[in-house]
């Protein structure tokens, strides 16, 4: 001890003596020392790590994948103790690191093309006891393990529990937040909308509306919907109140159209949520919209005409027609002659009064639109 | 005169300072990013998207293509395979007058098709445009147009074309990974301020096996160049564009690969046919273009690799490579003159630039004139030879140890090679850089500054070909030279 404290000693001496400049390199020669030893040690850790991993995966693989091919593609309903015999469970109990593995292999196995016993699946999971480890996790304080565990819960898709899920649905990393949010909406079954009221999230953005729409999918395979309507009018954050009108065309709720053309009709309604319930009439093929979408349609701007163009290619009929061929002629923008020429191709059943367009049409740019569009290389 | 010479060794040691501090940084601020997209960018995130094609943003693929007969179809079908559901690719034959385009008619059935062709940016001619009449090949869209000089043109004339409001800036002799477009847009869809670019990161296919287009095994490099040309480019995009990212100060999305916002592009005037570096001018100008519409955007970096590409097989190839780059550095500063120092471009314009200038632009010169000092103060016997040694060491560790850093984080982001040994490859290259690589890098960039400054009649130079190589069931090696202008 006292020699090492000698040579500190020595050292600190030497360091002292010498130039400022030759001190700052000497500090950052230490300091880039300790991170090359440190990338060392971690490129190290994270070979053990990726070699644990792959050798746990192996193992675990090797003992389950052909009990729980047969467990799972069963024609037979088994019960969970024949489950546990057939999966050697009592006499062999799985770790707690094994569940993470178990959880993950079942995933893949499910995927396979093949009809899958629901009731035998539910059963191994209860057999396992994957919820539980998993909701388990999600108590873990660390962001990975909780996001890991979210995502497992999603897609095991069977009987979590949105209390557990729910607690997550405060957490302050934003991407934990808002996941855990979708995935409540997927699973709870008392009030799994509560968080389309204040814009599902302050940090809402394009991904959510991904797993927002999935969720929404997904709930609407056991019951109808909700109407959307009702967050539409209640949402200040316009991207997200466009994206439930999206919604709404998604879904065809079409008792949502009038409410949807009265906000289309508001002068101070947002140009992005004007454009989206054009496209969403549309997708409804609600004609009763057609007269609205033509009144306000020289005001509004290039963004909401193209949408409003767009509709009337789904609309169809003789006054969606008409008004396709009066704008042709108004129309300077190319890209939007193109919209509509495609629109009209679409509308115009007979093809009379395409031709008429076509064959009135004077420079090369309006007839290859015409080409292009008549010999089936359009796509709108 | 000491105190010349004095001063000058003072702003030295200040430079290589601010350079070591500035590394470090990015290298903390790079991993905290890698780790953070690790989280918040999974499989299941990519598996959702994919499930939900009627909500997936729609890409285009953009490729232009030269005289590249020897790799062109292997390409086209590696990127028609793109796990996606919503894409198409638009390949731009700029003139070649070899078989690019027959070839390409003939593998993919495609007929010439009357187009409404509008032209957004401003490009060479068009001369017609193709599309398949098999149903598979139906993303398909070929664009034969009159040569331009440069890919800039070419790129330009694919942007008119492409149909989506994002999209892939490559080239046709990268290969793109099959989960690239996910992995590119996810980021996009997951920020509140418009994503305007997002770069990935690229390495050499050189020594990869491939078979239909597809990378089965990838393995570093066996050729000299192209394996210290690796580690610079892991050392570029994980550690420093990982690093800038973190504050949206990326200097440059690669013109190699990355994914562009069309409006934006077009609103910035495209792809700028007189550049050097069309890449980082491109970029720029699309941040320009935002700051003086006073538009919130972002430029973001993902640390996966997304694309591979063939790297310079040979010294003259690579002097070639980067005289050009030298070239285009020196416009960009002479182009983008008025971004300097200029706070209207806020980070991009105080900060990013004139670190571009002093770290990058300036680096090779100071180097130069480093030497020639050097030698200067050997002839007159002003050498302390300890502190000599101690300033070369301090100067090769930098090197050293952000190279090590960039290999950890490439394998912290995948285990790309199938071995840990052929890692300690790159990390053994990397210990011999500072005396092979990075002088010649230094040569060829002050090669390029005098080209600029000089104003010579420029080309790109030739490219020579190898073609991928086959999987070990196809022995076959294809080799071309050929002369891109």
């Amino acid at each position: 001890m006292n020699s090492i404290k000698y040579y500190l000693y020595y050292f600190e001496s030497k360091f002292i003596g010498y130039p400022f400049v030759i001190r700052v390199t000497l500090f950052l020669i230490v300091i880039l020392v300790l991170i090359y030893l440190g990338s060392m040690v971690r490129i190290l850790f994270i070979a053990k790590k990726r070699n644990q991993f792959e050798n746990r995966k192996k193992q675990i693989k090797e003992e389950y994948e052909t009990k729980l091919n047969q467990v799972l593609f069963s024609e037979k309903n088994l019960s969970s103790q024949e489950i546990e015999k057939q999966l050697n469970i009592n006499s062999d109990p799985i770790k707690e690191w094994g569940k993470s593995y178990i959880s993950k292999l079942i995933l893949s196995l499910i995927n396979q093309d093949m009809k899958l016993n629901v009731r035998n699946y539910k059963q191994t999971l209860k057999v396992f006891e994957l919820h539980a480890y998993w909701e388990d996790q999600l108590r873990n304080k660390n962001v990975k393990d909780e996001g890991t565990a979210l995502r497992i819960l999603d897609d095991m898709s069977e009987d979590a529990s949105s209390n557990a899920i729910s607690n997550k649905t405060g957490s302050q990393n934003d991407n934990l937040r808002k996941h855990a949010k979708s995935i409540f909406m997927k699973f709870d079954s008392n009030d799994a909308f509560k968080f389309l009221e204040d814009d599902f999230d302050k940090d809402f953005n394009s991904l959510d509306e991904v797993r927002i729409h999935d969720a929404l999918k997904d709930k609407s395979k056991s019951r109808t919907l909700p109407p959307l309507i009702r967050w539409v009018n209640t949402a200040k954050n316009e991207f997200f109140k466009s994206f439930l009108i999206q919604e709404i065309g998604y879904f065809k709720q079409i008792d949502c159209a009038e409410k949807l053309i009265e906000i289309f009709k508001e002068p101070l309604s947002n140009n992005l949520v004007k454009s989206q319930i054009a496209k969403t009439l549309g997708v409804m093929d609600y004609k009763a919209a057609i007269p609205h979408l033509i009144e306000g349609y020289e005001s509004n701007t290039q963004e909401v005409q193209e949408s409003v163009i767009h509709a009337m290619g789904s609309l169809r009929g003789q006054d969606a027609l008409a008004f396709l061929e009066k704008i042709y002629h108004e129309t300077h923008n190319k890209e939007t002659l193109i919209k509509v020429l495609q629109n009209i191709y679409l509308v115009d059943e007979s093809k009379i009064v395409f031709n008429k367009l076509k064959s009135t049409s004077t420079t090369d740019f309006e007839k290859s639109i015409f080409d292009y569009i008549d010999q089936g290389f359009s796509v709108r | 005169m000491e105190g010349v010479a004095l001063v000058y060794q003072y702003l030295i040691f200040f430079y290589s300072f601010l350079m070591t501090v500035i590394y470090i940084s990015l290298a903390i601020l790079g991993y905290i990013n890698i780790v953070r997209n690790k989280r918040k960018y999974t499989e299941k995130e990519e598996e959702d998207l994919k499930m939900l094609p009627e909500i997936a943003p729609g890409i285009s693929v953009v490729a232009p293509a030269f005289n590249e007969e020897v790799i062109i179809i292997e390409n086209v079908r590696s990127l028609l395979n793109l796990d996606y559901p919503n894409f198409e690719v638009v390949i731009v034959n700029d003139g070649s007058k070899d078989k690019t385009l027959e070839l390409l008619i003939e593998e993919f059935e495609l007929i010439e098709i009357p187009f409404p062709y509008i032209q957004k940016v401003i490009c060479q001619p068009v001369k017609k445009i193709f599309r398949s009449t098999n149903e598979k090949f139906k993303r398909l869209t070929i664009v034969d147009k009159e040569n331009g000089g440069t890919k800039a043109d070419a790129m330009n004339a694919g942007i008119n074309v492409a149909k989506y409001d994002y999209f892939i800036n490559t080239d046709v002799d990268c290969l793109l990974a099959r989960d690239t477009l996910t992995k590119c847009i996810l980021p996009v869809l997951d920020s509140k301020r418009r994503v305007i670019a997002v770069g990935a990161t690229m390495r050499m296919v050189n020594n990869c096996e491939v078979k239909d287009g597809v990378i089965t095994r990838v393995r570093p490099p066996k050729a000299f160049i192209p394996t210290f040309q690796e580690t610079e480019y892991l050392r570029s995009y994980l550690l420093a564009k990982m690093g800038w990212s973190m504050f949206n100060l990326i200097p440059n999305v690669s013109g190699g690969f990355g994914l562009f916002y069309k409006p934006v592009t077009i609103d910035a005037g495209g792809y700028d046919p007189l550049s050097h570096a069309e890449d980082m001018d491109m970029t720029l100008r699309m941040v320009a273009n935002m700051r003086d519409n006073k538009q919130k955007y972002r430029i973001v970096q993902i640390p996966d690799t997304c694309c591979w590409t063939e790297g310079p097989p040979n010294i003259k190839v690579l002097q070639r490579q980067r005289s050009r780059w030298g070239r285009g550095l020196l416009q960009i500063f002479v182009v983008h003159r008025k971004l300097l120092f200029n706070r209207k471009y806020g980070r991009m314009g105080f900060w990013v630039m004139p670190y571009a200038l002093v770290f990058e632009f300036m680096a090779p010169i100071i180097e130069f004139f480093g030497l020639l000092f050097m030698i200067f103060l050997l002839f007159t016997n002003q050498v302390n030879f300890n502190t000599f040694w101690l300033m070369l060491f301090f100067v090769y560790l930098l090197g050293v140890t952000i190279s090590l850093v960039a290999i950890s984080f490439d394998i912290l982001t995948k285990k790309h090679y199938n071995s840990y040994r052929e890692y300690i490859r790159l990390v053994i290259f990397s210990s011999l850089e500072a005396v092979i690589y990075h002088p010649l890098i230094v040569i060829f960039s002050l090669n390029g500054y005098i080209q600029f400054l000089t104003r010579k009649d420029f080309s790109w130079g030739a490219m020579t070909r190898q073609g991928f190589k086959q999987s070990e069931s196809e022995t076959e090696i294809l080799t071309a030279t050929v002369n891109k202008k």
